[in-house]
């Protein structure tokens, strides 16, 4: 690491305590952590995490950078935000950004800004303008689909989330809405992962949503949705991908700067269902 | 329009300055504001009102937070007044084309009813001062790069240019915005260079603590953070007070929180 003046004032005391929930439903119990956003340096409390400390002994900062391979990181990571959605038994499924983040692409870069032809041409006498330092996938676009731990394994099905059945009208019991990473992507768009959860009486829902839009370029929507109906001990899991180039998006930009809404409107490209099932002991 | 009027009047003034204007310690930098009002009220009285301390604020101070308008109405007020306590850069959001993306030009249709709001600011936008230079040695610019990004446009900073930039130059610093720092404040490249962020929670959900960095010499700066104002202390635009109920979308015809974002 570079030597770098380090902070007479630290920092970490200003900052609120992280918020820590946890909701009991039926055998299952979801545990949530909602930060800020890491640090850009070091943030050990005291002198500084070093190479030879185990990985559970490193500060948010340096944990990443020892466990992930992108040259570089999003703007806002909320490294300490989680969701876990917890069995009596034991067996878990768990979203937060660190995993979120290894299943982005380190060694490819596929897209291009809208300007980006124009931008190169005017400097086409630039040696430096020819050459990319290090690509990657600069979009942070992620097909990560929640970490499974514990006495938990999925299985193939037939079943189906009833989309219908959540669009009933019912009572909340609990509702949250945790960041894991954002990027404006310098002002060309924005990416953006998401994971948010309600509890009714009649089942749980999770949308893991990573939302990416590159302005005049495209809109892409990857999301995995769970749903366990009451009493059960299992949990349908689907996975999809949305995408469309903007020049093919009949849509406001009131919709499409929207993923809650832009979604709907973007034709499927991939679909992967399973069910997760907690193994009897 | 008292707005028109303010903005031809800064206008003028902005003509007389230079490119890269000089200026004297002591001065207070600041980095992007991003429309938050309410912290940026709270940025003046962290670092002293104008006049009793001098400022130079690089860019960025409209769109994504909800004041744009007020922000930049309050700027451009005390630049008006106190035309040589206060300095300001254009940052990469003082434009037509990303005003029009990313809140500023909806916010002046809104408020205003019509776009010659957001005109009369786009003529000061482009006069708008590009970096100021304190005492010859500390360049403050908004701040973008050198080296290519892997976007196809645009470049990255790095160390090896930073350093030789400020020699040729015989610069002891540069300062720039643009790039999100959670401390407020961060110095690469041996301390050649500093980000200065100032607007704390950035987009009311980040939760960063924001900075601006006091000059009493070239040799002697410090850092003076700030928080957030309090939720309870800052007012909420209107489309935002309908209660919002707690069902996220996930369905094609029930678009609830849009019926409710359409309520004026």
């Amino acid at each position: 690491m570079t030597t770098t003046p380090r902070m007479s004032q630290p920092v970490e005391s200003r900052l609120p305590p992280p918020l820590c929930e946890e909701f009991v439903y039926g055998d299952w119990t979801l545990k949530i952590v909602k930060s800020h956003i890491m640090g850009s340096q070091c943030e050990a409390l005291l002198g500084h995490c070093t190479g030879d400390m185990e990985v559970e002994k490193l500060c948010n900062r340096c944990r990443y950078e020892r466990l992930l391979t992108l040259p570089s990181l999003p703007d806002m990571v909320f490294a300490d935000n989680l969701l876990q959605i917890k069995h009596k038994s034991g067996g878990s499924i768990t979203f937060n950004a660190l995993e979120a983040l290894q299943c982005v692409n380190d060694k490819e870069d596929t897209l291009q800004v809208a300007h980006a032809d124009v931008w190169k041409e005017a400097r086409a006498d630039c040696e430096f303008a020819q050459k990319v330092v290090k690509p990657y996938d600069w979009t942070y676009t992620t097909n990560y689909r929640g970490t499974l731990s514990g006495g938990i394994v999925a299985e193939s099905t037939d079943e189906r989330i009833d989309l219908n059945k959540l669009r009933e009208r019912e009572e909340i019991k609990f509702y949250e809405e945790i960041f894991l990473y954002e990027d404006e992507l310098d002002d060309n768009g924005s990416t953006r992962c998401v994971v948010k959860v309600r509890v009714m009486p009649s089942g749980l829902f999770v949308v893991f949503r990573h939302y990416l839009r590159v302005d005049r370029v495209i809109v892409r929507v990857n999301d995995t949705r769970l749903y366990s109906p009451a009493s059960v001990s299992f949990i349908l899991r689907e996975t999809s991908t949305r995408e469309a180039a903007v020049s093919n998006l009949q849509v406001d930009s009131l919709v499409y700067n929207n993923p809650d809404l832009v979604w709907q409107h973007l034709p499927l490209v991939k679909e992967q269902c399973d069910k997760l099932v907690i193994e009897k002991s | 329009m008292f707005l028109q009027k303010l903005c031809e009047t800064v206008c003028e003034l902005l003509l007389e300055e230079g490119n890269i204007q000089p200026v004297s310690c002591p001065v207070t930098v600041c980095g992007d504001i991003h429309g938050q009002f309410y912290d940026l009220e709270e940025l003046f009285r962290t670092g002293g009102q104008v006049p009793d301390t001098n400022y130079i604020f690089m860019g960025d101070f409209v769109d994504r937070g909800y004041y744009s308008l007020e922000t930049l109405t309050r700027l451009l007020s005390l630049k008006a007044k106190w035309p040589h306590k206060i300095t300001l850069l254009r940052g990469n959001h003082e434009s037509r084309q990303i005003t029009q993306v990313y809140g500023f030009y909806d916010e002046c249709q809104n408020k205003y009813g019509n776009v010659n709001a957001w005109k009369y600011c786009c003529k000061v936008f482009d006069l708008l001062t590009i970096a100021a230079i304190i005492d010859d040695e500390v360049l403050c610019v908004h701040g973008d790069s050198w080296s290519m990004s892997p976007r196809g446009a645009g470049w990255l900073f790095g160390a090896r240019v930073t350093h030789q930039f400020t020699e040729t130059n015989n610069l002891k610093l540069i300062c720039r915005a643009h790039q999100l720092v959670n401390e407020g404040i961060k110095y690469m490249f041996d301390g050649k260079l500093v980000t200065v962020w100032s607007a704390p929670n950035y987009c009311y959900r980040a939760g960063n603590v924001a900075s601006i960095l006091s000059f009493t010499s070239t040799n002697e700066k410090h850092a003076k953070l700030f928080d957030a104002v309090p939720e309870d202390k800052r007012g909420k635009p209107l489309h935002l007070n309908v209660q919002v109920t707690r069902v996220f979308l996930d369905n094609s015809r029930d678009s609830l929180l849009s019926r409710y974002l359409s309520k004026a």
